[in-house]
């Protein structure tokens, strides 16, 4: 058994999967610089200690990430045209009707499988980004990373040239800038539909305006695409894509959150990820595999659960990460652990009752573009009201029992450090929830942020959490008795 | 020109000039963007724009590490130092504060104005996807809003006269800017790149009335003018990122090592003097439409298109440049990709490009950078002397 044969084992690939799909891996991992170091790295050092790999449902999802990854250097040889698009949202919805418009066009979502996996798992993230810097993405400008991978991917040509880019004005402007410099680069057409962010420091996110100006460019994109890709995004496709989507949330996202409020939690920050993102990522390998492997975890963690197992002790401190956990670097989930926090919750995903009710009400819209619109804009993270911002968050520690929050500050992408600059400012001025701000990079891991640095941070942010958390529960027990 | 130290003063003195305003009642409303508010509005309100266009000194930036975080744009560093500390009387007189959307850091410096020193704000919504059907219905609606929260600011109508008063009014001034502009187009410009800029930012601080007097003057003195340059003067343009007032160190340099600079395209913070309001029909409608079309030459429109990136081209052409510097703060990052775009096709037309990078920090390291700008105007020089004196 070679290392290829043992990452495959690892990533919960059957004895026959393994020799059918060893060639187009090994191909696959070679155009994207995996070398047979940084495979022996995955399934020594990454896959083992920072997930679950004890449980086959993990094992099986971590199989269809490493699908992806390799589908997006390797189109199926039936794949026509490419369609490539930035991060996750407004996600599947918008990009599996195109899937199912023709399926000979691969929907391929190259930033984020390349940093959930050529990064997390085998730590080659930096090559693509180091690619992106060459060619105009500055160094010293400081750039998102996940943009970077994305240019990267095209200027060491792993890639192909896609037919069209879709670059989300969304949050920031790093994702269509990035578009530009991939345009200019290989003549990939880009499509940018289009958020305008005069969005109000309290109130509704939903403004109906301005939601209204983002579904409509929703739209657009989807007429642009058309033409570009010389398809018909039809109702029954939109139907379709919007049934999965309710499906997806119902059947994965539901029973998953819920279960990550036991005490002691069932799976660790990186299997909550790998396990959650795809509801709102847009699987060119399919859902199939997806949703076998959810089903057995689900049934493993049903029985953790009813066990009383967990990841961490009953009672250890439970930390959450604003938005999300850095995926680029995993280690820090074993890292924190190690001292004593079960830093294991996402707010971006664990919602707290006022943000569920907001996502019910977005699914409830007719239009599908409107529920899109309304879905992003209701995600806390970016690209909302500060208020509302701090409203979520508050309400996601209430429902989840969090002692401490993360709030990374991500230096290249402004926007996600200044929420979360503001929102631990928030925090220490109404709460008492102790809040760190600490650098790091979310989607590489190139020793920019060291790790002896972070460790000396969530040492001394344990020691305050622990403390805290003490003080609470003797508060708790004064007023009981 | 004896004009010029007038309109130094003007700016040094506009806090005395504002407080009298304030004091007789007027309103002060800051405007934080790149030159899509239009001040017409606001003077027709009854209150009086002011643009936040400070820059060029490190204190700015050192006081607003207290609110920040250092990877934010230099620009706009400095107008969060300003704003927090009260060091500017300007700045300090602003009663309401307009945020132009469009670009993350205009978009997150309204966030930190909001969480430590709250103030009345406006959001403009600027749609950046200038060729989507929705784009200026919104940008108009925006304006709309905007008109009434000014009315209800001042307890003034904004009336079509009102409008028409001051459309007339800019438009006058940017037709003559643009003449001006125009003369630096000669092959010895009369007037220096430094006091070209520095003319067009005076007109952000004073009365327009008075300004108007003032650049009538200045536009018959410069035309009787001879120019300044030698032909053999090598010709720059320099593009980039915004230059702040009180930010000339770049063009003090340029000028000290023999080179002219002749036009610059820098991300609004000149005023854009190519396009008028239509005084015809519907003020409102006219002016939302005069101040968007530039947008699509904005380099936070997307997709980019040619339209863009002609602009760049279009001004090395119509001003007979030689070579382009391109001015980078850090942490800009929309301009400086496009910078290295623009940079990657002129040097393919042959046309000598570098970008400086500053953070208000050229003093910390003058040496360098001179060294570097006269390096690349000796390169000019002689891509200039190989090429054929295109001015010839």
């Amino acid at each position: 058994m070679d290392s290829y044969d043992k990452l495959m084992e690892i990533c919960g690939f059957e004895p026959d999967e393994v020799v059918e799909y060893k060639p187009t891996l090994k191909q696959g991992l070679k155009k994207l610089l995996v070398t047979e170091k940084d495979v022996e790295f995955a399934i020594t050092e990454r896959l083992p200690k920072c997930w679950s790999i004890h449980l086959k449902g993990i094992r099986k999802l971590l199989g269809c990430w490493l699908r992806e990854y390799i589908r997006i250097a390797i189109p199926e040889p039936g794949e026509a045209r490419l369609c490539h698009t930035y991060f996750v949202q407004p996600g599947m919805a918008y990009l599996h009707p195109i899937k199912l418009a023709d399926p000979t066009i691969q929907i391929g979502l190259p930033d984020v499988v390349a940093s959930l996996v050529g990064s997390a798992f085998f730590n080659v993230g930096w090559k693509y980004v180091e690619a992106a810097e060459r060619e105009g993405c500055a160094v010293e400008q400081i750039t998102c990373s996940l943009n970077k991978i994305r240019y990267g991917l095209h200027v060491l040509g792993i890639v192909p040239r896609a037919d069209v880019s879709i670059g989300f004005h969304t949050f920031c402007d790093d994702a269509p800038l990035v578009d530009q410099l991939i345009r200019e680069w290989d003549g990939t057409e880009v499509c940018n539909p289009y958020r305008v962010r005069d969005i109000h420091f309290t109130g509704d996110p939903f403004d109906e305006e301005n939601i209204k100006y983002f579904a409509d460019s929703l739209r657009d994109g989807h007429r642009q695409l058309e033409e570009l890709l010389d398809i018909k995004i039809t109702p029954e496709y939109q139907a379709k894509a919007r049934e999965l989507f309710v499906n997806l949330s119902a059947t994965i996202f539901a029973p998953m959150t819920g279960f990550m409020k036991a005490d002691p939690v069932p799976l660790n920050a990186n299997d909550l990820a790998y396990a959650l993102l795809p509801v709102a990522t847009a699987f060119d390998t399919g859902y199939d595999r997806i949703f076998e492997a959810e089903a057995i975890l689900q049934a493993e963690v049903t029985q953790m659960i009813a066990e009383g197992k967990g990841v961490m002790p009953k009672g250890t401190p439970r930390i959450s990460w604003r938005l999300l956990h850095s995926w680029g670097c995993p280690w820090l989930v074993p890292m924190c652990h190690e001292l004593g926090l079960a830093a294991d919750f996402e707010e971006g995903f664990l919602l707290g009752g006022g943000q569920l009710m907001k996502s019910v009400e977005a699914q409830m819209e007719a239009d599908m573009y409107m529920m899109m619109a309304k879905q992003l804009a209701m995600v806390s993270a970016l690209g909302t009201s500060l208020e509302y911002l701090y409203k979520t968050t508050t309400d996601h520690i209430a429902e989840y029992s969090i002692d401490g929050l993360i709030a990374t500050s991500y230096r290249p992408c402004r926007c996600w450090t200044a929420h979360s600059h503001i929102l631990a400012k928030m925090l220490s001025e109404r709460s008492s929830i102790p809040c760190i701000t600490p650098d790091l990079d979310i989607y590489i891991d190139r020793g920019d942020f060291p790790q002896s640095r972070m460790r000396t941070v969530l040492e001394t942010f344990a020691d305050v959490v622990k403390r805290s958390k003490e003080k609470k529960l003797k508060a708790a027990s004064k007023g009981g008795n | 020109m004896e004009i010029m130290k007038q309109l130094s003063k003007c700016i040094e003195q506009r806090h005395i000039e504002l407080e009298k305003m304030k004091n007789r009642g007027s309103k002060v409303v800051g405007i934080l963007g790149f030159g899509y508010t239009p001040e017409e509005m606001i003077f027709a309100a009854g209150a009086i724009p002011q643009r936040l266009i400070r820059g060029g000194d490190r204190e700015s930036l050192d006081d607003s590490r207290e609110y920040c975080h250092n990877c934010f744009s230099t620009f706009h560093k400095a107008q969060i130092g300003y704003l927090m500390k009260e060091k500017d009387p300007v700045y300090n007189l602003i009663d309401h504060l307009v945020l132009e959307s469009g670009d993350e850091h205009s978009e997150l410096t309204g966030m930190y104005v909001y969480a430590y020193k709250p103030m009345p704000m406006t959001w403009l919504g600027i749609p950046g996807d200038t060729e989507y059907s929705g784009a200026f219905p919104y940008y108009l609606s925006s304006l709309e809003k905007f008109k009434k929260e000014l009315e209800k600011l001042t307890g003034n109508q904004v009336s079509q006269q009102k409008l028409e008063e001051y459309a007339k009014l800019y438009n006058d001034i940017r037709d003559l800017l643009g003449k001006i502009n125009d003369l630096r187009k000669a092959p010895s410009p009369p007037i220096s790149g430094l006091d070209y800029v520095k003319l067009n930012h005076a007109s952000f601080y004073c009365d327009p009335h008075e300004y108007l007097a003032l650049l009538k003057q200045v536009y018959e003195e410069l035309k009787l003018r001879t120019g300044v340059y030698t032909k053999d003067t090598p010709r720059i343009a320099v593009f980039g990122c915004p230059i702040a007032v009180g930010d000339y160190r770049l063009l003090e340099l340029i000028e000290d090592a023999g080179a002219a600079v002749v036009t610059e395209e820098i991300t609004g913070s000149t005023r854009d003097c190519k396009t008028m309001t239509s005084i015809e029909g519907n003020l409102m409608e006219n002016l939302a439409q005069r101040y968007y079309s530039k947008k699509s030459k904005d380099v936070y429109k997307y997709p980019w298109r040619e339209e863009l990136l002609s602009v760049y081209s279009g001004l090395v052409d119509d001003f007979k440049v030689d070579g382009v510097i391109w001015y980078q703060l850090m942490y800009m990052e929309a301009q400086s990709m496009l910078g290295y775009v623009v940079n990657k096709r002129l040097k393919q037309r042959g046309i000598p490009a570098m970008t400086i990078q500053s953070e208000y920090d050229f003093t910390s390291r003058i040496e360098a950078v001179k060294t570097r700008i006269e390096t690349f105007i000796e390169v000019v020089k002689q891509s200039k002397s190989k090429r054929g004196n295109r001015n010839g």
